[in-house]
């Protein structure tokens, strides 16, 4: 009875799969291949291969040159791949470290409001980054924060912060009370109990937490277009940056960033796959 | 395990060792959960609060431990006004329901956990440890996690933690609630040893009526956020306060007949309209209109007495409940074997063991000592 | 717990605070100011011009076709999304061979950049080289100039975000669906139910509260549209333009700091009230699972 779902699956793992296979074998082409109006599928290890066939011969150049500056840019991919990573590793941990401390005060403690303190949290994440943005621009001119990793790491904080302290909320909810009542009974103050039962309970739960706010910052383009045009440019900017001209894109490379971009992130995904779902509801619906 | 210091403040102060004051609890919902209640323990004593679901049981027990702050009262231990103090503060131990125990943690780190903060040395939790874990039988479940453990063994470990600080009083909610029926009679058996071998005062909290019964000095019968009655298991099951304690305390519960009480020969009987069923009884004074009880147990099977017919039997290997239709109502009696359904007996009421309640209010009425001076209701009833 | 923790639970409840108020409430304020003056970007003295810049957006037509474009964007990406994803998810019900593996795989394109896979895409769709072309060339088929043609732009845009999105609704669609106990299939079965009936009063009916909560995430983001629009088209594209692209067209090419923050208020305004019925639906979710904070 369940065969007819293959003649659902595989239609769509193919149109969703194919286009970052394409991306890994556009990465092993030279520009020719790659923008060849016959597209070749197979790689080869053969070097002298006519042109127009279905093989091609592959070559690991474009990986190369992501270490050269590209014409018309300060620097090589791999720097704005570091910038990438700096920020989005120090707001995602930032994110989940002011994020549980305040999951932490809604989950346990009387706090007035609570219910509406909640939900502004989550509303800020409603908020258009363009509709914030120059304020913070203005803001950030005061203190000379425009262009810095700096700047971009407080704006990706804040912007994950909602996400983390619903995450985190949902994850130390989870937690039995009595947990920190035995505590508390055993002669621990209320802080001990917190960074001796809840912290170790929770470590799960933050390292989500982490991945997802990395994740969104590591992915994030708005923000990072309307703050920076020098020194802390990430991926998406750089890369967004290559396409004045079509025609002179080097795709081969652009190919290869590309990988070294996705992969973590997909790599991260298979990490937390079960909590996927936790992840991109807001910690609403639990598995 | 009662310090010699502590010992001696107890000779001086004739103080109870704790004492709860008007103590009421109200949550920011409105739930006014704990009433007033008014307790005193002295040192040393098994107290066993006992109520259904929601009648503020655990509520008081967790203001006790300072898991949650009275709304009004006081609570005193050991001669400290420790009301609004942080559990830290208290000296108790506490051993939860659902143990509890940090699943991060072994066993063995779960029962050195309390010790770790008061600066005791590492060789000296490995003894106290050592010690705690031969007394419980755990010794070979040290280096496990809680989740390689049974129920019955993480409740073990739970007490363990609860025991190696030597508090001032244990407390426990509900500790054998969630353990199969062999588990819990063995570590209810256990836990009274353990409280008797070190006389220390405990509150144990429980829905369970007999296992209140068989663990206390004193039971306390809480409901609606109010202590029905204090009493030794025996005063509590024998001459229950009200009809609340008569129904909860005891399984069957109290037959409850609701009848009127008359002059009878020599003096006065409850009777039922238009039963030819007269059982004297002996009050100091009468109303009209009463509930008699009588607990099964104080129902045979006779020659002469209230005629009736077999309705049920539930047959239990050492008893059985004999349900049994008669001009009084439906009466459950023990009796010591099975009947046949449809079988026509007379039943024997003990008259001594017979309790009576207002029917209105639902409170016992007080026996009268003797025969004389009996009153039904303003109006004087002469002996002969 | 004890309620006499005062200072510590403002500890922890308050740098989060602090942080989210001065990066979202002092912006929004600051941006109201500015609406009403003739800041630009550039910097410089900002005059108050009054209502000036709201008359100009009501006078402006690139904001109403801002508008329909995001509108009929929203609405077709939605819905394709939540019936692929839901039928995706129908499809991966129930156990089978390598179910966990195709399941995280479908899944993500969800997790990868719009920005950098919009870029990517235009490789894919090229009119000249474009892989997708020349598919559809060896199979004698048409080929459109995905992203040169007017009529086809937004279409091309829509595509790729029905590509990265469609798991999405397929992963909440799974939950639902998982979350429907077997026994009430038992019982209709028993009932001699069809299976047209089961799913349309029982999968359908119980999956709906889930479906629906996907509906508005999918929506709430979906009308920020910003990156891939960037990507594929750039800002300025007049059958592409996004409420989000008008914006930072005004505000980053154009300058005009003031009039931007006006837009952005027009735009909030709309964010605002779809927010408010997720922020509703969410409590009335939260209330039903009966987790709450006191």
């Amino acid at each position: 009875m369940r065969g007819w779902r293959w003649l659902v699956i595989v239609p769509y793992f193919l149109l969703a799969t194919l286009p970052l296979c394409w991306l890994f074998l556009t990465s092993l082409k030279t520009q020719e291949a790659a923008i060849s109006s016959t597209a070749s599928l197979i790689p080869t290890t053969d070097e002298n291969i006519a042109p127009g066939g279905l093989k091609f011969s592959a070559t690991g150049d474009a990986y190369r040159k992501l270490a050269t500056p590209h014409t018309g840019k300060a620097h090589a991919f791999f720097h704005y791949l570091f910038n990438s990573v700096i920020i989005g590793l120090l707001s995602a941990l930032a994110s989940v470290v002011l994020g549980t401390g305040c999951a932490y005060g809604f989950s346990r403690f009387r706090i007035a409001g609570t219910r509406d303190w909640l939900f502004f949290i989550f509303s800020t994440r409603f908020l258009p980054p363009l509709a914030v943005v120059v304020p913070v621009l203005m803001m950030y001119r005061l203190f000379d924060l425009p262009n810095t990793h700096l700047g971009l790491i407080l704006l990706y904080t804040a912007f994950n912060l909602s996400l983390a302290v619903w995450l985190m909320k949902g994850f130390i909810d989870e937690i039995p009370r009595a947990y920190e009542e035995a505590a508390l009974v055993d002669g621990y103050s209320p802080f001990q109990a917190f960074y001796k039962i809840i912290l170790p309970h929770s470590a799960t739960g933050m390292a989500v937490t982490a991945v997802f706010c990395l994740i969104s910052a590591w992915n994030e383009y708005g923000f990072a277009l309307a703050l920076n045009n020098a020194e802390a440019v990430t991926v998406p900017v750089y890369f967004a940056g290559l396409q004045g001209n079509i025609q002179g894109i080097p795709w081969p490379q652009i190919a290869a960033g590309v990988l070294i971009f996705v992969v973590p992130i997909a790599v991260f995904t298979v990490l937390v796959r079960k909590h996927l779902l936790r992840g991109v509801t807001f910690g609403t619906i639990k598995q | 395990m009662v310090s010699p210091h502590r010992a001696t403040h107890k000779r001086e102060t004739p103080m109870p060792f704790l004492e709860l004051q008007n103590l009421q609890k109200t949550y920011p919902d409105g739930t006014r959960a704990v009433r007033g209640i008014d307790l005193a323990v002295d040192e040393g004593e098994f107290i066993v609060l006992l109520g259904p679901s929601g009648c503020g049981k655990t509520t008081t027990l967790r203001m006790i431990a300072g898991l949650e702050d009275p709304t009004d009262g006081q609570i005193v231990l050991g001669n400290r006004n420790v009301t609004h103090l942080p559990p830290s503060q208290r000296d108790v131990g506490f051993v939860f329901q659902f143990y509890a125990l940090y699943p991060h943690m072994t066993a063995k780190k779960n029962i050195a956990f309390p010790l770790e903060n008061i600066g005791t040395s590492p060789s000296d939790i490995d003894a106290t440890i050592d010690r705690v874990a031969r007394a419980l039988g755990i010794e070979a479940l040290l280096d496990q996690y809680p989740r390689q453990l049974s129920g019955g063994d993480q409740q073990r470990v739970s007490l363990a933690r609860a025991m190696v600080r030597t508090p001032d009083v244990y407390l426990m909610d509900e500790p054998l609630g969630t353990l199969d029926a062999e588990h819990r009679l063995e570590l209810r058996a256990f836990i009274r040893r353990q409280q008797l071998a070190l006389s220390t005062t405990a509150i144990y909290v429980t829905h369970d009526q007999e296992e209140a019964m068989s663990l206390a000095d004193r039971m306390v019968v809480m409901e609606g956020g109010k202590i029905k009655q204090t009493g030794s298991p025996p005063e509590i099951y024998n001459h229950p306060a009200d009809l609340f304690v008569a129904n909860f305390v005891g399984s069957p519960g109290m037959n409850l007949i609701d009848g009127q009480i008359v002059q009878h020969e020599d003096g006065l009987a409850f009777t039922r309209l238009g039963a030819n069923v007269h059982i004297p009884i002996h009050l100091r004074v009468a109303p009209p209109r009463a509930i008699l009880g009588i607990r099964p147990e104080f129902i045979r099977p006779a020659n002469r007495g209230v005629p009736g017919k077999v309705v049920l039997g539930e047959y239990l290997g050492s008893h059985a409940y004999v349900h049994v239709d008669t001009p009084l109502g439906e009466l459950v009696m023990h009796a010591p074997d099975r009947f046949a359904i449809g079988e026509s007996i007379h039943l024997r009421l003990d008259e001594g063991r017979v309790c009576l309640f207002d029917p209105d209010t639902g409170m016992a009425l007080a026996r009268s000592a003797g025969m004389k001076d009996v009153k039904l209701y303003g109006r004087s009833i002469s002996q002969n | 717990m004890h309620v006499k923790d005062g200072v510590l639970k403002y500890g922890f409840v308050g740098p989060a605070l602090i942080f989210l108020i001065a990066f979202n409430i002092f912006p929004l304020l600051y941006n109201i100011y500015l609406s009403f003056t003739d800041a630009e970007l550039s910097g410089g003295l900002a005059r108050f011009v009054g209502g000036r810049n709201y008359g100009v957006i009501f006078d402006d037509t690139r904001y109403g076709v801002a508008l329909c474009t995001t509108g009929l964007f929203v609405v077709l990406a939605v819905a394709v999304e939540l019936v692929l994803g839901f039928g995706l998810a129908l499809a991966l019900r129930g156990p089978f061979w390598g179910k966990s593996v195709v399941t995280t795989i479908l899944l993500v394109p969800m997790m990868l950049s719009p920005a950098v896979m919009g870029l990517y895409w235009n490789f894919i769709l090229n009119g000249h080289y474009g892989v997708v072309n020349q598919a559809l060339a060896v199979l004698g088929l048409f080929q459109p100039q995905w992203l040169t043609d007017p009529d086809l732009k937004l279409l091309s845009i829509l595509m790729i975000d029905i590509w990265m999105w469609t798991p999405f609704m397929m992963l909440i669609a799974l939950a639902g669906l998982n979350a429907i106990p077997p026994h009430l299939y038992e019982a209709a079965a028993l009932d001699r139910a069809s299976n047209w009936t089961v799913f349309r009063r029982v999968t359908l009916p119980l999956c709906s509260p889930l479906l629906f909560l996907a509906v508005l995430l999918r929506t709430t983001d979906a009308l920020k549209q910003f990156d891939l629009v960037m990507a594929v088209t750039g800002p300025n594209d007049r059958t592409t333009q996004t409420l989000s692209a008008l914006l930072y067209q005004v505000m980053f090419r154009g300058y005009k700091i003031g009039l931007g923050s006006a837009y952005s208020l027009v735009i909030l305004l709309l964010v605002i009230v779809l927010a408010n019925v997720f922020i509703r639906y969410i409590a009335s979710i939260q209330a039903k699972q009966g987790r709450d904070v006191a």
